[in-house]
């Protein structure tokens, strides 16, 4: 139940929404201004809290969090597998993030972003990528994502520009309840983007941060899931210089980004291609 | 009594020993089912890359063997999305009246949909593997074409103007060539110029090896003017850093 006060403040402070499509018109067709949706309270209010965290996480200087998250993988004969990981995350405004992940299979990798290089180790095997990459930390996730096409969740969690990215893709939203199953108030609400549907629980108290994250992928075959939960949020880690400095072994091997080198694998080959002759 | 006794204590033995033997073969298994590359599944997904922009993503670059099939089904299910959204739109108005006959007309006109939607799917799906072969042979000549352009947008800092940029559905290729000359180069400032295979009159058509976590063979390592080839039989591989690890690419045979 939402307090009506909570709820006028959530009406003022409500960025207009011009994302429903499917919102009911308040204007004659015959007007050639596209109808402006209406949202009820409720979702007001939700949207509110929405940007309110994201204003909030964008705003912060310096944070670490770690994340727990799991994703469906749907296989060729439509099994849904489970797979999990685990990644300890700093980010130090404006260009430095420091990623290390642990995937359920036991495989560590490192990612890094120091202002002037993106970087990705392999723990495994010790190889590493490495390539320039000056800029801010949005301008460089964008190029690690879209351009290297590496794989980074929750991606615009990350940039200053995160109530944009929000804003401009949020299409409906709902405030699901207020709930303290998660071991803290939270609200609960549930929102559409164009081809995802999401989930976030929202801390209720002074700092509104993200606990945990749901995303279904509801037109992908399987509808999979994306899921991520966060925990030990500091909004003022002591970071040193080391934190977002690499210094790869003595004997470790620099590999290219994959998405740099120009793929062959499709279509005839040209030349004297033959079939692979020594398999095992 | 006793012999009673004797019979229960020897099924429970039995039972302990079977229970254990079963246990450990459960515990192989599942410590090859996780550690040994998922056993078998696939670990790279849509909902794997934890995008509010749409479950695609890239088949190049994954770990996974079957990346490219599995991307192939997603792009079939993106040509159903718009189909389906039409199919239950439509079904949702005709349904909306309380009238059951209205309702019934529904249905029918659900069928018509089901099966308009099948057709357009199938279409859907031709056509979508039409575009990826042109795609695939534009491809080339793009890349130096998209390489400026992302220089440009990330100069002016308006990177607004790509709403998609985690859509891996629909992001454009990147490559700015140049990296197997100069593997570690950055792609920012690429300085050897990667070249497609010199024109022949002789065309081999083979089965195209595919990007992989693995080598489909115990390669011969070659090392040539500083890059590490991997060879299995005549075609070449080198290793690379794929969306979610290292992976093997295969590439031109080194000059």
């Amino acid at each position: 139940m939402l307090r009506p006060s909570i709820i006028l403040v959530s009406s003022l402070l409500a960025v207009p929404s011009v994302w429903a499509e499917d919102a009911a018109p308040t204007t004659p067709a015959s007007m050639s201004a596209p109808a402006a949706p209406v949202e009820s309270e409720a979702q007001q209010f939700a949207r509110a809290q929405l940007m309110n965290m994201a204003k909030y996480l964008s705003g912060t200087e310096k944070f670490s969090v770690t994340l727990r998250a799991g994703y469906d993988v749907v296989q060729d004969n439509g099994q849904k597998i489970e797979f999990g990981e685990i990644r300890d995350i700093v980010v130090q405004r404006p260009n430095q993030v420091r990623i290390e992940q642990r995937a359920g299979s036991g495989g560590r990798d490192l990612m890094l972003f120091d202002g002037q290089n993106i970087t990705m180790l392999d723990g495994d095997s010790g190889v590493y990528a490495q390539t320039d990459q000056p800029g801010d930390i949005d301008a460089t996730v964008i190029h690690f994502v879209r351009d290297l096409k590496m794989r980074l969740p929750l991606a615009p969690l990350f940039m200053a520009h995160f109530p944009e990215e929000l804003q401009r893709r949020v299409e409906s939203i709902e405030y699901v309840e207020e709930t303290d199953i998660l071991g803290e108030p939270a609200h609960h609400i549930a929102a559409r983007t164009a081809n995802v549907d999401f989930q976030v629980w929202i801390a209720a108290g002074k700092q509104p941060l993200p606990l945990r994250v749901v995303m279904t992928y509801r037109e992908a075959e399987g509808q999979p899931q994306f899921w991520a939960s966060f925990s030990k949020w500091n909004l003022s880690p002591s970071l040193a210089k080391a934190t977002f400095t690499f210094h790869p072994a003595a004997d470790a091997k620099q590999i290219a980004f994959a998405a740099q080198i120009p793929a062959m694998s499709n279509g005839p080959q040209v030349g004297a291609m033959q079939e692979q002759g020594d398999k095992p | 009594m006793i012999t009673r006794k004797q019979t229960h204590i020897i099924p429970a033995v039995t039972l302990i020993a079977i229970a254990a033997a079963l246990f450990s073969i459960q515990t192989v298994d599942a410590r090859g089912f996780g550690g040994g590359g998922g056993g078998g599944f696939s670990r790279e997904g849509g909902a794997s890359r934890g995008s509010f922009s749409g479950g695609g993503f890239s088949g190049g670059g994954e770990r996974s063997a079957s990346g490219s099939s599995r991307q192939s089904r997603e792009g079939s299910a993106s040509g159903d999305r718009s189909a389906n959204q039409s199919a239950r739109q439509s079904s949702y108005s005709n349904t909306s009246s309380a009238n059951q006959a209205q309702r019934q007309s529904a249905s029918a006109a659900n069928q018509e949909n089901r099966q308009s939607t099948s057709s357009a799917n199938q279409a859907n799906r031709q056509q979508a593997s039409n575009e990826n072969v042109d795609t695939r042979q534009q491809g080339a000549t793009n890349r130096q074409n998209n390489y400026e352009q992302n220089n440009n947008y990330y100069n002016n800092n308006y990177y607004h103007d790509d709403d998609d940029w985690d859509n891996a559905d629909v992001a454009a290729g990147f490559v700015a060539g140049a990296v197997v000359g100069a593997a570690v180069k950055s792609a920012s400032q690429p300085t050897t110029v990667y070249t497609t295979a010199p024109a022949t009159n002789t065309v081999v058509y083979t089965s195209a090896p595919t990007s992989a976590a693995t080598l489909p063979c115990a390669p011969n390592v070659e090392s040539i003017k500083g890059v590490t080839y991997y060879r299995c039989g005549t075609s070449y591989y080198i290793q690379a850093y794929g969306g979610s690890g290292p992976i093997y690419m295969p590439v031109q045979p080194p000059n």
